[in-house]
């Protein structure tokens, strides 16, 4: 009888325990972690003439020779190339380096060293491209040139080595055809540089610009009033032909430049558009869209005896840059009408439209959007993209998958 | 009859063929029995006396004279003696001394008559034919004139059973064995010729006269056992014939030998007979001294291999036979010279006979012959008992003419091999994918090492940054992989894709114990329902899911589960037995040790075992009311055999909860119910619902019903297992929900192995319904053929109901058996379980494998977020489960985590290059990144890109990465090596990218580094170079300690499980007391 009650004592107490296990709650595994914090952002600035360097707070400025540069707040005097280490990696972009000269105004973009980029030259007789090792390892650079007429083959153009800590000029005229526009495909096959294409005071004022990504869609902004000459340039670098549909985006909304709707770009090759009419001295952008493909698209924009090279930018709904103070042009190149906010203000930008706005000197931000914004000067001809600040804390979930194999 | 020769020619000098013709008119000898004079000694053998004395009755011819001498007897054998005095059995009775056999006969051989020419010598124990003096005596006529003639001697009659050969005759070793020209225990088919032979037993020995007082006897210094062999050697020395006669055939009970008999001679009869074969050697070996030695080294090797047999006995025989063979001169020199005494050859003085007596003795190649012959004898008769065979019988039984006994039945194929083929074809066939090339795996299964090296390398290299030794089960895979041809990759394929066969073999082994343990007569041991539920059991582990999910821990289980509960309940079978008679010497320990070593293999892995191990010795001390070294053995050994891993277990308490590898594989975010567990859903893996719910939810029924019954018969084992099975469901299931950190890696204990043994439970309640037959346990009260009964219980009137249900549960099993197949088989492509090569190209993966041993960044971006690990060319594999999966440290994954956190945030740091560099890490694998991760990347100093395929970019760190590299003095930055070397003339430190660990021991061409090791950080270490140059490597030092011990413990759980060595007794043992039939 004892043992009959014990088997039905073990029994029970073993569908009680089944059922409680049942209930029981599931203990769950710790949450993955977010992304940690990201390290400091890195850039490296072409100072060739002096100037004012202004950049984000807590950032230190080295020359290439390792020599911190003193400076006071946010802005340094420079005179040389430097390397920023930024704290605030998002933001890595938007120092900019004012440098004055005989020759005109030169706000210089200060960016992260690349494995490749593109620049555009309205003219190699004019321009030349400048490449900066800011890394503690040599360089190799292969260039690969896009002229009028299709791929400029010259050996000159492969293999150019840059020294770590230095930077080289690479003189145009002898590798591509003067009077005619290029378009310089530039990749390391060895370590990274940051290439910059500058013009020369024969090209209409000293300027220099970074190198841009081709996209489908090119929004080029910054004309100012009142301009001498705005000249488009476009290159594709792919193997087919492509259209490129051309828009000016003005104050008053998008329109198409008459005799100027569309252009042909053969494979490898680039042109220069005339768009001076087209502007007519009002304050513009120019949208591009190729109907297949990639193209790469900038501004060669002259105002007296100044010049500027403006590269095409993405829209940003996060935009910040330090610079001095000018005018900022807003651009919404999309078909809905935006709102942003700058320096405590909200403005409405219509689809297709520009909208300016004076700011001062020092931070600006520009929120909301999308909108391509640029920074013009007011007194000679320099202007500077304002880039979307990167996020640096991705929201992701990082974790350690041991069936990763 | 016609005059032959007078018709024939006559032969003269002329007649070259006269020859032919010549005959002789001479009889034919004979030997009369009147002739013979049979010499009967007797020695306390009041238990085997009346049979031989009825066997003397009976024969067909009756020697001139039939003396028995007592020798010294003190039990009742004189009065038996005199008692056959009186009937006539024997013609005389002497009284002889009880110092050796051929002391008892003098008496009798002083007073024999000039007409006995011939002597028969007998012992007590010895049944002689009818036939057997005659067919010695007209062997005795033969032409050849034989001198000494040996019968053949069988074991004692069994009814039924059919005689079974001990000797025809005896040789002997060099070492001293006994070398007979039968082997012991075949059936004796009548098919030996007479042969020349060294010599023989006294059992039975017919010698001339004429030979007898030639030779002198016996020798006085050999009383009792190898006599006769001494006798014979002589003989053939002195070149007379001696032969063996296999028609005359008596039956011999050896008592002398198995120690039956008091005897007055020596108290240790087995030692003497060592000792009397090894002075029949010294006495004739020319350097007598050196065979002493020699003698006395086999002795000791002996005493080694019974110890490890468990053959105490003969151990401590051989043990002191080793040192009495050293101090036997004198006696080895009166028998050296009563030999130089005695006539050899013939009278011209040649050899040929002592040349004749050495072909006699076995050679070279036959001492092989025999190691070989014991050798495969041993294993097929272990295999044979590992099967739980217990035929006594051998082919020629199956295929001989006469009647063998037993019921015999004509079958082409029995069932439940019939079963257990198709289920092997079956998993062979569900494993059809995955015989290729590859390397399986599964998240519960590590890819193999590369080869037996490696294997042993994970077992007893140490991981780096962890106390103590590695688990233990790694132990087991290495040697395992030399089962497999050094092939690990082969043992995992045979283990896993072998499941579900493993499982039914195993399965049908117990059943056929439980079978044979009940004594049913209405299911056959190879019957269809002992196949049909081993065949269950293979099928229920593969629907279980476990090979398509490579849980090996649980596969382990489902295997090694069946043995041991035959070991469990053999164990408890012989504790309640009432005589031990069989389970002499280490016979007694061999279920537990069984059993002991099943649950310490399973602990190796899963450390749960121990507790159940140490569960189960208490609950058998309950049940058994006893507690024995068997109870230590069975509770205690299991754990000790990982005792070395405690240390690491002891950092790691989690660890006991789990299986092997336990960080292999990911904490699921979601757990399977309980119930779900019931109904055998681990998780990934399981084949289609409806199978797992055909299956489970009738073997659910199938238990229920068995204690339904059970109950009513007023049994509990139905209830008792079936709340056993909840329990451990239970048990399982609360496992799973909890999330355990192991190494800083969060784990979910698997409920597999309890969902196994869950299952296991129910299956085998099944099996005791289906196997319960009808036998003798259905007479009411107390039954030894029914040992689960302990008390008197009612008779079972439902026996034809039981039968019946037995019968129904056995069909309805086979059809979920067959859904369950049905459902394996479609799923057997399904699961985790794959066949995979490397994700990484090949460049990346040949870096990995050169002397710069890199290390690949793998990561994954996916919506929901990034995955990473750390790979390399050793991780994964096995045994990297063990700790953390990512470098084997928190430390490392929490390092290599920020950097694929900048990966992630496509943010790389400027010297993300060098800090990948600085862990070895050569390449970067990325999956599907964004556009900015992957510019990002690219642009990132240091990183080289390549595309991999449409989806997957591969980065490959400047510099050519390489674990080890050097810090020249003076300089801050370490320089790799390129290929993985050191330069000579370098000075500096060797910095090696892996967790510190002091026992890392590092190697620079062939030349090991001394100098004390500096941690630097979390994840490197250094060491001076003092001018060494070429191929570095480096590992930690090997745990030598704990690979010795834990080989001690499963060679001393071996040696216990193994069956014990030596002499088994043939035939019924012999009564000690009258009336013993």
């Amino acid at each position: 009888m004892r043992s009959k009650l014990l088997t039905l004592l073990v029994v029970l107490l073993s569908a009680v325990a089944l059922l409680g296990a049942e209930t029981s709650p599931v203990e769950r595994p710790p949450a993955a972690g977010p992304a940690q914090a990201a390290p400091p952002g890195e850039a490296g600035c072409l100072i060739l003439s002096q100037g004012q360097l202004m950049a984000p707070p807590d950032t230190t400025v080295t020359g290439l020779d390792t020599t911190v540069v003193q400076g006071g707040g946010q802005a340094f005097g420079v005179r040389a190339p430097v390397r920023l280490s930024i704290a605030d990696a998002g933001s890595s972009r938007s120092a900019t380096a004012a440098l004055g000269s005989r020759t005109g105004l030169v706000w210089a973009e200060c960016a992260a060293p690349v494995t490749q980029t593109m620049l555009q030259l309205p003219d190699p007789a004019t321009s030349d491209i400048v490449l900066l090792n800011t890394d503690g390892t040599d360089a190799v650079v292969n260039l690969t040139l896009y002229g009028a007429d299709g791929e400029v083959i010259e050996s000159g153009a492969r293999g150019l080595s840059v020294a770590r800590r230095s930077s080289r000029v690479v003189p145009m005229s002898v590798l591509a055809p003067a009077g005619e526009p290029v378009g310089v495909a530039v990749r390391t096959s060895q370590g990274r540089i940051i290439a910059t294409a500058r013009l020369s005071a024969r090209a209409g004022g000293l300027d220099q610009a970074l190198g841009l990504e081709p996209a489908q869609r090119q929004v080029v902004a910054g004309v100012p009033a009142k301009v001498t000459r705005v000249s488009l340039l476009l290159t594709n670098p792919g193997a087919e032909p492509v259209t490129a549909s051309i828009s000016i985006l003005g104050a008053r909304g998008a329109f198409t430049p008459s005799g100027q709707e569309s252009v042909e770009l053969e494979p490898m090759s680039t042109r220069a558009l005339d768009l001076t009419t087209a502007v007519n001295g009002e304050p513009a952008a120019v949208r591009v869209d190729a109907n297949r493909g990639e193209i790469a698209a900038s501004l060669h924009v002259r105002l007296g005896a100044d010049a500027a090279l403006i590269p095409a930018s993405e829209p940003s709904t996060d935009a910040l840059v330090h610079a001095p103070g000018g005018t900022l042009h807003l651009v919404n190149p999309s078909d809905d009408d935006i709102t942003v906010e700058v320096a405590g203000q909200s403005l409405s930008v219509a689809a297709g439209a520009l909208v300016t706005l004076p700011v001062r000197a020092g931070a600006n931000r520009v929120t909301g959007g999308p909108v391509v914004a640029v920074l013009v000067s007011n007194r000679g001809l320099a202007a500077r993209r304002v880039l979307q600040v990167r996020e640096t804390e991705s929201g992701a979930q990082v974790s350690n998958d041991p069936g990763l194999r | 009859m016609t005059d032959e020769r007078s018709a024939a020619p006559q032969a003269g000098d002329d007649d070259l063929w006269g020859w032919a013709h010549d005959r002789d008119d001479a009889p034919p000898a004979q030997v009369e029995p009147e002739q013979v004079a049979t010499v009967l000694v007797v020695h306390n053998g009041e238990g085997w006396l009346p049979r031989t004395l009825r066997a003397l009755a009976a024969l067909d011819q009756r020697p001139g004279w039939l003396v028995a001498v007592d020798a010294a007897s003190t039990d009742g054998s004189r009065a038996l003696l005199e008692q056959a005095l009186e009937e006539g059995v024997v013609d005389d009775l002497l009284t002889g001394p009880s110092s050796g056999f051929g002391d008892a006969a003098a008496p009798a051989l002083e007073v024999l008559a000039d007409h006995h020419r011939w002597i028969w010598f007998l012992h007590d124990d010895l049944e002689p034919r009818p036939d057997a003096l005659t067919a010695l005596l007209r062997a005795a006529a033969a032409q050849s004139r034989p001198d000494l003639l040996f019968p053949k001697l069988l074991a004692p009659r069994r009814r039924n059973h059919p005689d079974l050969l001990l000797e025809i005759g005896q040789s002997i070793s060099t070492g001293s064995r006994r070398v007979l020209s039968v082997e012991p225990g075949d059936i004796d088919q009548h098919q030996q010729e007479p042969t020349a032979t060294l010599g023989g037993s006294t059992a039975g020995l017919l010698i001339s006269r004429n030979a007898w007082e030639s030779l002198e006897g016996f020798d006085p210094d050999l009383p009792l056992f190898r006599d006769a062999v001494d006798l014979g050697w002589r003989a053939n020395d002195a070149g007379l014939t001696v032969v063996t006669v296999p028609e005359a055939a008596l039956h011999h009970h050896q008592v002398g030998r198995w120690g039956d008999r008091e005897s007055a001679v020596s108290d240790d009869l087995p030692l003497l007979d060592r000792l009397s074969g090894q002075r029949l050697l010294m006495a004739r070996s020319p350097r007598p001294t050196l065979t002493a030695l020699r003698l006395s080294v086999v002795s000791l090797l002996t005493a080694l291999v019974m110890l490890l047999g468990k053959n105490l006995a003969d151990a401590r025989t051989a043990w002191r036979s080793a040192g009495a063979v050293l101090r036997d001169r004198k006696v080895v020199h009166r028998m050296r010279g009563r030999r130089e005494a005695q006539p050899h050859g013939d009278e011209s003085g040649t050899s040929d006979s002592v040349s004749g007596s050495a072909a006699l003795r076995p050679g070279l190649w036959a001492r092989l012959a025999f190691l070989v012959s014991a050798g495969a004898g041993a294993f097929t008769d272990r295999y044979r008992e590992a099967r739980d065979d217990s035929s006594g019988t051998s082919l020629d039984d199956l295929t001989g003419d006469d009647f063998t006994g037993g019921r015999t039945r004509a079958r082409l194929l029995a069932p439940t091999t019939a079963l257990l083929v198709a289920l092997a074809l079956l998993t062979l066939w569900a494993a059809r994918s995955k015989l290729w090339a590859g390397s399986l795996t599964s998240p519960h299964l590590l890819p193999a090492p590369a080869g037996p090296r490696q294997a042993f390398a994970a077992w007893l290299e140490p991981a780096a940054g962890h106390p103590g030794p590695n688990a233990p089960w790694l132990g087991l895979a290495a040697l395992g992989s030399w089962l497999t041809a050094g092939m690990p990759e082969l043992l995992v394929r045979l283990v896993v894709l072998g499941a579900p066969l493993w499982a039914g073999l195993t399965f049908s082994s117990l059943a056929r114990t439980l079978v044979r343990r009940r004594g049913s007569s209405s299911v056959r041991p190879d019957g269809w329902q002992v196949g049909l539920l081993s065949a269950a059991w293979g099928v229920l582990v593969a629907v279980l899911g476990l090979v398509s999910r490579g849980s090996v821990t649980a596969i382990a289980v489902a295997v090694v589960a069946p043995l041991a509960a035959s070991a469990l309940l053999r164990w408890f079978d012989q504790d309640r037995r009432d005589s031990t008679a069989d389970l002499v010497q280490g016979e007694i320990w061999r279920a537990p040790g069984l059993l002991a070593l099943w649950l310490a293999l399973l602990g190796t892995a899963q450390p749960a075992f121990w507790l159940v191990a140490l569960v189960v010795a208490v609950v058998h001390a309950v049940a058994a009311r006893r507690f024995t070294g068997r109870t230590l053995v069975v509770g205690l050994l299991p754990a000790l055999l990982s005792a070395p891993w405690w240390w690491r277990l002891a950092a790691q308490p989690a660890r006991l909860l789990t299986a092997a590898d336990p960080t292999a594989a990911v904490a699921a975010a979601q757990a399977p119910r309980p119930l779900a567990l019931a109904a055998g859903r681990l998780g990934e893996g399981a084949p289609a619902a409806w199978a797992s719910l055909a299956v489970f939810a009738v073997l659910w029924l199938a238990a229920a019903v068995v204690a339904a019954v059970d109950w009513r018969a007023g049994r509990r084992h139905g209830a008792a297992l079936l709340g056993l099975a909840l329990a451990l469901i239970a048990l399982g299931g609360w496992l799973g929900r909890q999330v355990v950190t192991v190494d800083g890696a969060p784990v979910r204990p698997l409920p597999d192995t309890w969902v196994v043994l869950a299952m296991f439970v129910l299956l085998t309640s099944v099996l005791l319904l289906v196997t319960r037959g009808r036998n003798a346990a259905d007479r009411p009260g107390r039954d030894r053929t029914d040992p689960d009964r302990a008390e008197r219980v009612r008779p079972d009137r439902d026996r034809p109901d039981r039968d019946r249900l037995g019968l129904l549960v056995a069909i309805v099993v086979s059809a979920a058996v067959v859904a369950g197949a049905v459902g394996w088989q479609l799923a057997a492509n399904q699961g985790p379980l794959r066949l995979a090569e490397s994700q990484l190209p090949a460049h990346v993966t040949s870096v990995q494998d050169s002397p710069r041993a890199t290390r690949t960044l793998m990561v994954q971006v996916r919506p929901s977020g990034l995955t990473w690990n750390l790979t390399s060319a050793d991780s994964p594999r096995w045994g990297t489960g063990e700790q953390h999966p990512a470098g084997g440290t928190p430390e490392w994954a929490s390092t290599v985590q920020a950097l694929v956190g900048q990966i992630a945030a496509a943010t790389p740091a400027g010297d993300f290059a060098q800090q990948l560099s600085a862990l070895g890490i050569g390449h970067v694998w990325v999956n599907r990144p964004t556009t900015e991760q992957l510019t990002a990347l690219t642009n990132t100093q240091g990183l080289v890109a390549a595309p991999a395929d449409r989806d997957t970019t591969v980065f490959t760190v400047s510099g050519l990465v390489s674990r080890a590299r050097v810090l020249p003095e003076g300089q801050t930055d370490p320089v790799n090596l390129a290929a993985g070397s050191v330069d000579p003339g370098t000075t500096g430190r060797l910095v090696v990218a892996e967790t510190p660990d002091p026992r890392w021991r590092v190697e620079v061409g062939g030349q090991r580094v001394t100098g004390a090791h500096q941690q630097v950080g979390a994840t490197a270490f250094s060491v001076p170079l003092g001018g060494q140059s070429g191929t570095v490597s480096w590992a930690t030092a090997p745990s030598t300690w704990a690979g010795v011990w834990e080989g001690a413990v499963l060679l001393v759980l071996l040696v216990l499980a193994a069956p014990t060595l030596g002499r088994q007794r043939l035939g019924r043992p012999t009564a000690r007391h009258a009336g013993g039939d």
